[in-house]
């Protein structure tokens, strides 16, 4: 195999040659980190398994109201805590809405707030990081510290504060998990990015010209950005659970707008909680099972991601 | 090539009379737990348009903190010039503004590094990377940089550059490396270069490849080339003039041809004998006898006094620090006595070691 390989080849070689050494030998050929990172990233099945009920759970948000008629709001007072049946396939709740409607749509809420508040936390925490590293002295300690009093405030009281004066929407959630979020990225980043900067491969491009902000975006950041996704990732799971927590609280998002936590909340408040597990299992089963393969999609990440290994 | 050296509206133009680079009584301090560290200690030379000038001295002789702070890249803290003046083309850089130094790092000047295994970006294409210094500096765009990327890499001897130039650095020879780092430092056209041992973490096989394209990427580019060794070899090859350093100062400086057959100072002449000849039928090499000096106190009189034949037992060369002195053409030294220097041939230059180390 020469090095002068025409890159139509490879997706012609195949279908002529089905063998394996040549499908070896294309793999050799073609070492891309972000290939060998998915290969890597393919070998490990759990986080395998976790992408594809993630994906699953995602699409099943997104697509199946599209696809059935689920209502979410529609109270029925005449059929409150029904068992489950062919109309409701999880029985409906304590107002006799439908439970399977308000567990997607809920699910639509949890998620949206998980990932854009991680998202929100993770590109906060980058940038004050990536500025804190990078440029050092005082910008440094400023930003430390102000982590410092982030970290050290309680949350709880915090959230439930700015609650009670904007009310609780799916905005101000999201804004209040990711103002308490961003923390341990800042750190993380500021961390990698003062050893990063040391490399002689940031100080030749200074040596070349380069300014603050190109050593961040050329050099800096993507050598951070594996660790910043596996970050993120934790975090969605993260803020998956504080919703629910918030929720559960009365703090987070409010009836009748669905949301996992909300519906569990819901259902603590009947004490006949054993007799009715339709009313609990369903948000508590998502929550667990969206948390959990979130959580192996970022160990699968972090190895594979992870320059070291290489 | 002078249509290529990009000349600021404040550049006066470069005569006879002014260097391309002239530094005088260069200072650079470091801060560190032990107290303050004199890394370069009133280092003066010139060097002018095309110059070949080779930098010579042990590991702590300031080589590199010197052709660093040209470009202002001490590291600061806890690295900073404490006097002294380093005028570029006209233009003064000790103080010079953050701005103004960028503009020229990679343009003006370009630095050839050490190590090309940690000085490229392990996970950005080799293309890409020397695209960056011509991206920054002419505002390219993306695929006009590689086009020139690629013909940087085939002037420095890259085969198939425009394949290499998708590849990245793990897939690159030691040496093919180095002369990607090369293509780079070369990239717009600098009037300065400067290679900081640029052939040390080579193999000895490679060595050679490598300073040939170095050699011919100066004639190509005209630039004007600082060579930081401690490779008296490699000096002998390729520059025309050498400095040598030892504890921060310049000890000599003069053409090589001079210094290496008539050197006038004792470390020089220290140097020179402790290379293996293959004339001589040496059965061991001659040491300098001693250690080199700690750059934490500010040494009165010569650095190299303790060390040395014929000033160890001397006050003035204890007591009062020679200044660089003309000693012929074109040629510098910083010794009491220069011209004790010829008159002892090497093997009496040799003191017996009793490690005595000034305290």
């Amino acid at each position: 195999m020469t090095a002068t390989f025409d890159p139509n080849l490879p997706a012609a070689a195949p279908a002529a040659d089905h063998s394996h050494d040549a499908a070896e030998g294309l793999a050799a050929v073609r070492r891309s980190p972000s290939r060998m990172a998915l290969r890597r990233y393919m070998s490990n099945r759990l986080a395998v398994a976790g992408a594809v009920v993630l994906v699953v759970l995602v699409l099943g948000v997104l697509l199946l109201p599209v696809f059935m008629h689920l209502d979410p709001y529609t109270v029925d007072p005449l059929n409150v805590r029904a068992k489950p049946t062919g109309d409701h396939l999880l029985g409906t709740d304590g107002v006799g809405r439908d439970v399977f409607a308000r567990l997607v749509y809920g699910g639509r809420i949890s998620m949206l707030i998980g990932f854009s508040a991680a998202l929100l936390a993770v590109l906060i925490g980058s940038l004050i990081g990536a500025l804190a590293g990078t440029l050092g002295g005082w910008v440094d300690s400023t930003f430390m510290r102000m982590a410092d009093v982030f970290m050290s405030f309680p949350n709880l009281v915090a959230i439930i504060v700015v609650v009670g004066i904007f009310g609780a929407n799916v905005i101000v959630m999201v804004i209040l998990l990711a103002l308490f979020g961003w923390t341990q990225t800042a750190r993380v980043v500021r961390g990698m990015i003062l050893s990063l900067r040391e490399r002689e491969y940031v100080q030749a491009s200074r040596a070349f010209g380069a300014k603050p902000l190109w050593l961040i975006s050329r050099h800096l950041l993507p050598a951070a950005l594996s660790q910043v996704v596996v970050l993120m990732t934790l975090e969605v799971a993260g803020f998956i659970l504080s919703e629910a927590a918030l929720s559960f609280l009365g703090v987070g998002i409010q009836p009748p707008t669905a949301s996992w936590g909300n519906m569990l909340q819901a259902a603590q408040q009947y004490t006949v909680i054993s007799s009715m597990p339709w009313l609990w299992l369903p948000p508590g089963l998502a929550i667990a099972l969206t948390v959990l393969a979130i959580n192996f999609v970022g160990d699968g990440l972090r190895d594979a991601l992870d320059p070291r290994q290489r | 090539m002078t249509e290529q050296v990009s000349i600021t509206k404040d550049t006066a133009p470069i005569g006879d009379e002014q260097p391309l680079l002239q530094v005088t009584d260069l200072q650079v301090e470091f801060r560190t737990d032990a107290g303050r560290a004199y890394a370069v200690d009133g280092v003066s030379f010139s060097i002018a348009a095309g110059e070949i000038l080779g930098v010579v001295g042990e590991s702590g002789s300031g080589k590199s903190v010197t052709a660093m702070s040209i470009l202002g890249l001490v590291p600061s803290p806890p690295g900073r010039i404490a006097g002294g003046s380093i005028v570029l083309q006209g233009q003064e850089l000790v103080g010079a503004s953050e701005r103004t130094l960028r503009k020229l790092r990679g343009s003006a000047v370009g630095v050839i590094f050490q190590d090309p295994m940690t000085a490229l970006n392990p996970v950005q294409r080799v293309g890409r990377q020397i695209a960056e210094g011509i991206r920054i500096h002419r505002g390219l765009s993306k695929d006009k940089a590689l086009e020139r990327a690629v013909e940087l890499l085939a002037l420095v001897g890259v085969p198939q550059p425009e394949l290499r130039a998708r590849q990245y650095p793990h897939e690159f020879s030691g040496g093919m490396r180095q002369r990607a780092m090369i293509a780079m430092a070369i990239a717009n056209d600098p009037a300065l270069l400067i290679a900081d041992e640029p052939t040390t973490a080579l193999d000895v096989t490679i060595q050679a490849q490598v300073l040939d394209v170095i050699r011919h990427s100066q004639q190509e580019t005209g630039a004007a080339t600082i060579f930081i060794t401690h490779d008296l070899g490699v000096v002998a090859e390729l520059a025309e003039r050498v400095m040598v350093m030892y504890g921060g100062r310049v000890m000599e400086t003069g053409r090589v041809s001079t210094i290496f057959r008539q050197p006038r100072h004792p470390y020089t002449a220290g140097l020179l004998a402790s290379l293996p000849s293959l004339t001589r039928d040496d059965a061991e090499l001659t040491p300098i006898p001693g250690n080199p000096p700690s750059i934490l106190a500010k040494v009165k009189g010569c650095p190299f006094q303790p060390r040395c034949v014929i000033g160890r037992d001397r006050d003035i060369c204890a007591a009062e620090r020679p200044p660089l002195l003309e000693v012929g053409t074109d040629h510098l030294s910083a010794c009491h006595f220069p011209d004790e220097v010829g008159a002892s041939a090497p093997e009496q230059q040799v003191a017996p070691d009793d490690s005595e180390v000034r305290s």
